[in-house]
């Protein structure tokens, strides 16, 4: 007996909701009860499928014509079918700019493919989105490699002002993820100045491009920009590798969670008025500075309670500061012990191409670790671990010294945190896994008892 | 005296499914349930069985497994709480699902209302209409002429 077909039309939607896009509308064609329940999800998400291959060498080869536009087809589709009188979420999630320079250095080179056709297009939905007062909006058109996009889809500095005299799409905006585009001048500033109810806003691999003209960018152009955050409802904000802003000022006190990963060129934060901020993210040079400048936390410091550090090793190197290159892992305790009240550390390490020095089965057990005793801390988790000798030596030194550390979660995966580049990391080291987990489980013997070990 | 304090904390009451059986569960069990929560609020005596109108015994005995498994948080991992839900889903017959949905969507037992729902949304993933059909007994009702239009209509979702 068909029971499905009797059940409640929300609860029909919200099935579907929980489905591909695609799947979602081949439903239409089972029966007439489920003809039209697909029109109705409030939740539409459009991103490349999982089959696509992500490597790098495909990346610079860029995506092929029939692939972008079957993309723009599918969603102009869906977006004329669906009668939800409002979106819970609209996510683009797909590169469609296509690079086709010969290498990846060559980065400046990457032409303009959007054809016009797409930026009619682009336009379109980001209309469709508001019109339906969306709440979770994300355009995110970057490669998959967390690289900075020269040239992408300009954004509006007033996109947001869909229709000329009702905006009220504007209280009902919560959350605007931007990705991978370019913007033609206070997009984020105007952004927190009207859209009164945002309470996330996450910012990557954008840049300031005023140039109409779309095959020559002149990076003199390149402004200095000093970014001023400023909000009364924010609670949630993410920058990642938008180099163009150069300072960052902050002022937000419901903020509670904040990621920043910006390089040597760009780390001016001013933390003005942050008295909820509990959960931070700080990735690439950002890091090193912070590490090397504590004093740079202390207005909030205090306050955290869990603090993650996107730890990039590779780079560690290139930029030559001494105490980096000693590659000692050790040198992070420093961040734990800075902040009194943390419960969570979470240390990402993005894979090295050669494999580290890893732990040998014995340790010295007369160590002593120098570090402040740290009555607080809880849970240790490391993402992309990699059995390391390093690692082990700051994990021994975070155990000895954290009495109160009761888990420590070993995750050999590539970290997530930088774009969608884990994709195709996690394919490549698929082969590290039994061996980390081996060394996993020898950490786990070595460490003091109390203290779970998850092996993810 | 540990044991004293823990029975004044979780009192017990009594749940009637729309077939007359009874259950008697501790309260932090049954407040999972959204419904109930409002229903013990506005109950004067919460020794009177409540009823659950349009629940069977059959179903209400798992919905309460369900309940059970979740109001005591601190025994297990996030990861084997997962795991559990998963073989608790997987044990199900397509009718038990079905009356599981309604169950919790009547209850408004949020965590249980997920799992069932992407439960069913796992069965209809990737499959074609056909498929679906055939999966959940399905009867097509379409002429090959509204078939045609529709696939006219969305061409992307029919293709491999």
């Amino acid at each position: 007996m068909d029971r499905l077909s009797n059940l409640p039309h929300d609860i029909m939607v919200h099935i579907l909701s929980l489905v591909d896009i695609k799947s979602a509308a081949r439903s239409s064609l089972v029966s007439k009860r489920w003809r039209y329940v697909w029109t109705h999800l409030v939740n539409l998400v459009f991103e490349a499928p999982e089959s696509y291959d992500f490597s790098p060498r495909q990346l610079i080869k860029g995506l092929d014509d029939t692939q972008v536009e079957k993309f723009c087809t599918m969603v102009n589709k869906v977006m004329t079918a669906n009668c939800a009188t409002f979106l819970n979420s609209f996510r683009i999630c797909f590169p469609l700019k296509k690079p086709t320079s010969n290498g990846i250095d060559n980065r400046l080179n990457f032409l303009y493919h959007l054809r016009n056709s797409n930026l009619g297009d682009i336009n379109k939905w980001i209309e469709f989105a508001l019109t339906k007062r969306v709440r979770n909006f994300e355009l995110n058109l970057s490669d998959f490699q967390g690289n900075i996009v020269v040239n992408s889809y300009t954004i509006r500095k007033d996109f947001f002002l869909v229709r000329p005299v009702y905006n009220d799409h504007l209280y009902t905006l919560q959350s605007l993820h931007l990705e991978g585009l370019n913007m033609d001048g206070p997009v984020l500033e105007n952004v927190l100045a009207y859209c009164l109810n945002l309470e996330c806003l996450t910012a990557r691999s954008l840049r300031y491009h005023s140039s109409p003209s779309r095959s020559s960018f002149d990076y003199t152009q390149n402004q200095h920009r000093h970014l001023v955050v400023s909000s009364l409802k924010l609670k949630y904000l993410e920058i990642c590798h938008c180099f163009d802003i150069k300072s960052l000022k902050i002022s937000a006190p419901k903020l509670t969670s904040f990621t920043y990963f910006a390089n040597y060129g760009s780390i001016e934060v001013e933390y003005t008025n942050v008295p909820s901020l509990v959960n931070v993210t700080f990735g690439d040079h950002y890091c090193f500075h912070i590490l090397h400048n504590l004093h740079l936390l202390s207005s909030f410091s205090h306050q955290l309670e869990k603090l993650a550090i996107h730890w990039n090793q590779v780079n560690r190197v290139a930029y030559g500061l001494n105490v980096i290159l000693r590659n000692n892992l050790l040198d992070l305790k420093s961040f734990i012990e800075k902040c009194p009240m943390l419960h969570t550390f979470k240390l990402e390490l993005w894979p090295l191409s050669k494999q580290a020095v890893p732990m040998s089965g014995q340790r010295d057990v007369t160590i002593n670790y120098e570090m402040h005793k740290h009555n607080q801390l809880k849970v240790l988790e490391i993402v992309g671990f990699d059995g390391s000798a390093s690692l082990a030596e700051f994990v021994f030194c975070v155990t000895q010294n954290a009495p109160m550390l009761k888990k420590i979660i070993c995750d050999y995966r590539c970290p997530r945190s930088k774009g969608n580049a884990h994709k195709w990391y996690d394919l490549q080291y698929i082969d590290r896994k039994g061996f980390v987990r081996r060394q996993a489980k020898l950490l786990a013997k070595q460490i003091r008892g109390g203290v779970d070990v998850v092996i993810l | 005296m540990a044991s004293t304090s823990t029975s004044t904390l979780s009192r017990k009451l009594i749940l009637k499914s729309s077939d007359g059986e009874k259950f008697e569960v501790d309260e932090n069990v049954a407040m999972q349930s959204q419904t109930i929560k409002h229903m013990i609020e506005d109950l004067d005596d919460i020794n009177s069985p409540i009823p659950v109108s349009i629940v069977t015994g059959t179903i209400l005995s798992k919905v309460i497994e369900y309940c059970k498994k979740h109001a005591t948080e601190d025994s297990d991992s996030d990861e084997q709480l997962k795991q559990w839900d998963k073989e608790y889903a997987n044990n199900m017959d397509l009718n038990t699902l079905y009356y599981l949905l309604l169950a919790a969507n009547y209850m408004e037992i949020k965590g249980l209302l997920e799992l069932i729902t992407q439960c069913v949304a796992d069965m209809i993933k990737g499959k074609s209409p056909e498929e679906i059909r055939a999966h959940f007994n399905i009867k097509n009702d379409f002429t090959p002429q509204e078939e045609a239009n529709i696939r006219n209509e969305n061409p992307w979702a029919f293709e491999n």
